[in-house]
């Protein structure tokens, strides 16, 4: 018989229960979505050395996913224009909620979570006026909405958050699109990307533009440095035999640089930058450029050091002093040096993005 | 339809055959192109006049053309295909460069290792291009230093290419044929193999499509004909010709013949393009030749759409799942 003490006990234990960590999944250095061969999808965890640590069915293509900083815990985002994202449980892969955008409002595909993981922030397109907008959620009840404040831009894609936790670094693509016609690209000849940072009130604290001549070079994904740097990667839509700058780094200070690899090089990443990722000093950056089948190294200090070859390679995340990449062949590698050397092979397709916990 | 296309997958030849046979093709290719590419640097070296160097130009490029439909491997050794072919080149780097390298009296071009860290742009077919069709450069003297130049770019593009056949000869079909195996770092698997020859196939086509036809063609009110690939040598149908050909030896090739809608469209094209007069794509400004040339262009979509279709299907692999998103 259950005595009244023994069930307020029983309660207690059920609300200490979300008190899980990344420790209780398996301890995942990485998440990953992926393509399976029978057609369906799945979230990965991966192990330092790409290991599979747990997989998660997914009822649709997954693009990114926001990690929960200490809650073994992952919100994924389909491809954009989504109408909802999901909060996975990693331990036992169960979706505890859905998050539902408002009406008039879409997901662009990424989230970030800041306030040591109480608030999710969701880049979002305000469908009537397709503006950039970033949509909070509160974690500890049920992930309700909040609140929402203008992204600073048009199109925001990635988002990450700062080192202060409560600021938010916003690529805002600055293409019009609208759900009407799906990923058509609206504005073009007008389009004016930057990369924004607000703060929780939703205060633009700074505004990072590129030249006029590069007003068609899509800011849409970017990495966070222990100490600030923001590194940031392009997709140019202008003619396609021009060869721009597709890779920069914001200083702390807010200087901007940007970095070419030189014509024959800078070529062959076909215009098209698809995932990013700065070094924990934030001194090297590495980028994916899936369209030219390879991915960049550059230097804070040097600038370009080297590339390196490999089919549709997408994802990218930092791994000690290094980087480790994903393909949509199946392919996990290590960047050892100026080499890959093989970490893992299967036969599923790694989607975009590789998510570092 | 599904299940007929899943009996289809199940029942067809093992994917990946045509591989060897891709292989096979794409050694002849670059071994004709270290060939032509040898001759144009050995004549050069002879005589660096234009009107001697002119048909032998020619023959080595239209190598150089069939054997760019190949976009991955040893490519990359010799610093990607603008090394070798620097064009599109909306900025004029082309120019720019030979110019700085005649102006500076010479000193880069005799110097050899000056000369190898010239910018690509003052290398290759279009310098080349440039100092033999372009009356601005082309009327020098065999003691002048543009005739250093020629020799001394035929003579790039001929050890391009020999290192290019070196590697194709040997150590790159080598990882092509055994994909899959242990101790092969470059392919996987051999699925991984059968993509970098779709992709590659896909590719060539679409460069067709977008950069050699409808860059030029640009909008009706403003069409582009200085945009057409290499008009002043008169080479833009004939580029056109002459990669759809090697597409379709490569098409066969890889589709062990299974992909004949590809080739039925690679055939409707190549006898159409002699129906257009104008090698040099010059008057697409005049309607009725703006007509013939999107026609076709709608007939290298047409290639490309049943070529990603039957192929991907003969081989059992598609084009990049990430190339493609777009996000």
């Amino acid at each position: 018989m259950t005595t009244r003490r023994a069930f307020l006990s029983g309660l207690l234990a059920a609300s200490t229960t979300p008190n899980l960590t990344w420790a209780d999944a398996g301890s995942p250095a990485y998440l990953a979505a992926a393509k399976l061969p029978n057609g369906s999808f799945a979230l990965f965890g991966l192990s330092a050395t790409g290991k599979d640590i747990f997989q998660i069915p997914l009822p649709g293509r997954g693009h990114a996913a926001a990690v929960h900083p200490e809650r073994p815990e992952a919100v994924a985002f389909g491809r954009r224009p989504g109408r909802f994202a999901l909060v996975i449980d990693c331990t036992t892969g169960l979706f505890t909620q859905r998050l539902d955008v408002p009406n008039e409002r879409h997901f662009y595909g990424h989230g970030a979570f800041i306030h040591n993981g109480e608030i999710l922030c969701t880049t979002e397109n305000n469908i009537k006026t397709g503006e950039g907008v970033i949509g909070l959620w509160a974690r500890s009840e049920n992930y309700r909405r909040i609140g929402e404040f203008s992204s600073g831009g048009i199109g925001p894609h990635e988002l990450k958050t700062m080192p202060d936790d409560k600021t938010v670094a916003i690529a805002n693509g600055g293409i019009k699109t609208h759900p009407d016609t799906g990923r058509e690209k609206l504005n073009l000849n007008t389009m004016r990307p930057n990369l924004s940072f607000l703060d929780d009130a939703g205060i633009i604290q700074s505004k990072i533009e590129l030249t006029p001549e590069l007003h068609q070079n899509s800011i849409r994904h970017l990495d966070v440095s222990m100490g600030g740097r923001v590194a940031f990667g392009m997709q140019w839509q202008g003619d396609p035999s021009e060869t721009p700058d597709l890779v920069g780094l914001i200083e702390p200070d807010d200087k901007v640089r940007t970095f070419n690899s030189g014509l024959s090089q800078q070529s062959g990443l076909q215009n098209y930058i698809g995932s990013v990722a700065l070094s924990y000093d934030g001194n090297t950056i590495g980028v994916t450029a899936p369209k030219g089948n390879r991915a960049h190294f550059y230097s804070r200090n040097t600038g370009f050091i080297h590339t390196i070859k490999r089919n549709d390679i997408c994802g990218i995340a930092t791994k000690n002093d290094s980087f480790i990449t994903t393909d949509g062949t199946g392919g996990v590698f290590n960047v050892n040096d100026r080499n890959l050397t093989i970490l893992a092979h299967t036969s599923r397709a790694w989607d975009n993005h590789l998510v570092k916990i | 339809m599904r299940l007929i296309l899943f009996l289809i997958c199940m029942f067809s030849a093992p994917a990946y055959a045509g591989v060897k046979e891709a292989v096979d093709v794409t050694k002849s290719f670059h071994e004709n192109f270290a060939i032509q590419a040898q001759l144009l640097a050995s004549d050069a070296e002879k005589s660096c006049g234009p009107d001697f160097l002119k048909p032998v130009y020619h023959k080595a490029f239209d190598a150089w053309v069939t054997a760019s439909i190949i976009q991955f491997g040893p490519i990359d050794d010799v610093g990607g295909p603008l090394s070798i072919a620097f064009w599109p080149d909306k900025k004029g780097f082309t120019a720019k460069t030979i110019k700085r390298l005649l102006q500076e009296n010479g000193e880069i071009i005799t110097d050899k290792n000056q000369f190898a860290e010239v910018s690509i742009a003052g290398k290759g077919f279009f310098a080349l291009e440039r100092l033999l069709f372009d009356p601005e450069f082309s009327m020098y003297s065999t003691t002048s230093a543009e005739c250093l130049l020629v020799k001394n770019i035929a003579k790039d593009i001929a050890q391009k290419a020999d290192r290019m056949n070196d590697l194709w000869q040997t150590m790159f079909s080598d990882f092509l044929l055994t994909a899959g195996e242990e101790d092969n770092t470059v392919f996987l698997s051999k699925e991984e193999a059968a993509q970098a020859y779709l992709t590659s196939v896909i590719g060539a086509l679409e460069f067709i499509e977008t950069t050699r036809l409808a860059r030029p063609l640009g909008t009706l009110e403003r069409p582009r004909p200085k945009r057409a690939e290499g008009w002043r040598s008169e080479r833009p149908l004939r580029n056109i010709r002459i990669s759809l050909a090697a597409l379709d030896d490569m098409v066969s090739a890889l589709g062990d013949n299974e992909a004949p809608a590809t080739q039925e469209e690679l055939s409707i094209a190549l006898s159409f393009i002699p129906s257009i007069q104008d090698k040099s794509l010059q008057s697409i400004t005049d309607i009725s030749v703006r007509f013939k040339v999107e026609s076709l262009l709608q007939m290298v979509i047409n290639i490309k759409e049943a070529a990603t279709e039957e192929l991907s299907l003969h081989l059992g692999v598609t084009t990049g799942f990430n190339a493609l998103d777009g996000d």
